[in-house]
């Protein structure tokens, strides 16, 4: 084994000057505008939906579209404090996330409970599995652009990091699946645009963040 | 200051402040600076790691040097994350305690490895018993002289060591000139090897 001394004068001797990372927030945000433009140009080629007018009258397009996109920038927040060794995660942003993503899995259980037998049915609809893949890939190239971005910082806890990737992933991908298809059917909704994807995406997260954010 | 940014111990403000100072210069380039602060983060951090160690059992000889070099590489490969707005200590803590988790778990993965293989070996005893006249301890010495003899020189010379003459790893290791590494892989082997070729014999 190589001695300290001889280490330190390595390391001095690779020593290039290095531009600090900007601010977490600043740090989130980017990869956070490049998501939402690649998801929003997915969203474009493969249409808006047709009723979105009819839709965003209604309380559920908001629940569901709004609080996505909530969840979405404060996971990435999180995401993005994480990335600074020392820095201390606030905990109203964890209280938030964790409250949020309860409540809109609530919502979407006690939206499903009022449904009479046909739009529980659609739910499982096999055309479902279509928004469910869409979702999926919309969350991967989410992923993909976190993965790459988010390895430039130095999370203490790659696990948790990669979960917290996960759940923005979704949550982007199920927003943006909302905007797509112009299904009202809530258990539709819940199942396949956002709870199947989350589960999913969160063990995948959690799995890839271990191998991909250790250094 | 002491509590949660000086984890070692107390750390005085102005050491903070002046390892502070040195990381910003390090950022800029600048060698003399970066030589000052690393071999000064290595001597605050030292009673650190070997403070957590005992905290979590494992002696400290085993492996302390090689976290501290770990987290001097940490701190070199992630210095952009370092804000210079932000204080040093935390940061520097921060590092360390991920690569001391880091350390422990890697090494409590390879120890469950070799809880495994000295399972397997335990396994390979079974086989000198297959001569019903190897029950006595010399009798089991002279069945596994025989197993031993149906192995490549080098999976014979580690097993005998490690399992017949009872030596460390580390022992053996140092015995043949081998890695540590390798001794256990090779004990691995030759266990397979072993079991491959006995399997069914006596029972």
């Amino acid at each position: 084994m190589m001695s300290d001394e001889n280490l330190i004068n390595r390391l001095c001797a690779d020593l290039v000057p290095v531009k600090p990372l900007p601010r977490p927030a600043v740090f989130a945000l980017i990869p956070a505008l490049a998501s939402l433009v690649a998801v929003a140009v997915c969203v474009a080629l493969f249409s808006v939906r047709g009723n979105l007018f009819a839709a965003v009258r209604l309380p559920e397009f908001w629940v569901d579209s709004a609080g996505s996109l909530i969840l979405f920038i404060l996971a990435v927040s999180a995401l993005g404090t994480m990335s600074f060794p020392g820095l201390k995660q606030r905990l109203w942003l964890v209280s938030a996330l964790a409250g949020l993503t309860a409540a809109k899995l609530v919502w979407f259980i006690g939206q499903s409970l009022g449904l009479g037998p046909d739009e529980t049915r659609a739910g499982l609809d096999p055309v479902g599995w279509k928004c469910f893949a869409m979702a999926a890939s919309f969350a991967a190239l989410t992923a993909l652009v976190g993965f790459y971005w988010f390895r430039k910082g130095a999370t203490p806890r790659p696990a948790v990091s990669g979960l917290l990737l996960g759940l923005a992933a979704i949550s982007l991908g199920a927003a943006g699946v909302n905007m797509h298809c112009p299904s009202l059917n809530s258990l539709h909704i819940a199942i396949m645009h956002f709870t199947a994807p989350l589960l999913v995406g969160l063990a995948a997260g959690t799995f890839a963040g271990r191998r991909a954010f250790h250094w | 200051m002491t509590g949660k940014n000086s984890p070692g111990g107390s750390i005085r403000p102005e050491t903070e402040e002046r390892l502070a100072i040195l990381m910003r210069q390090s950022q800029d380039g600048d060698r003399a600076a970066y030589q000052r602060l690393l071999t000064e983060v290595r001597d605050v951090l030292k009673p650190f790691v070997r403070n957590s160690f005992m905290r979590l059992g494992m002696p400290p000889d085993n492996g302390l040097d090689d976290v501290l070099q770990e987290v001097l590489l940490g701190i070199h490969g992630k210095r952009a994350t370092y804000n210079p707005g932000q204080k040093f200590m935390p940061w520097m803590y921060a590092i360390a305690r991920y690569k001391i988790i880091d350390f422990l778990r890697r090494t409590h993965r390879e120890r469950k490895r070799f809880v495994t293989l000295e399972g397997e070996l335990e396994i390979a005893e079974l086989f000198s018993d297959f001569d019903a006249g190897g029950t006595g301890a010399s009798g089991a010495k002279r069945d596994a002289e025989v197993m031993l003899s149906e192995l490549p020189d080098k999976q014979r010379t580690v097993l005998r060591l490690v399992k017949l003459e009872g030596l460390s790893v580390s022992e053996a290791a140092r015995r043949t000139g081998y890695s540590e590494s390798d001794i256990k892989i090779t004990t691995h082997r030759a266990i397979k090897v072993l079991r491959d070729k006995f399997k069914g014999v006596g029972r």
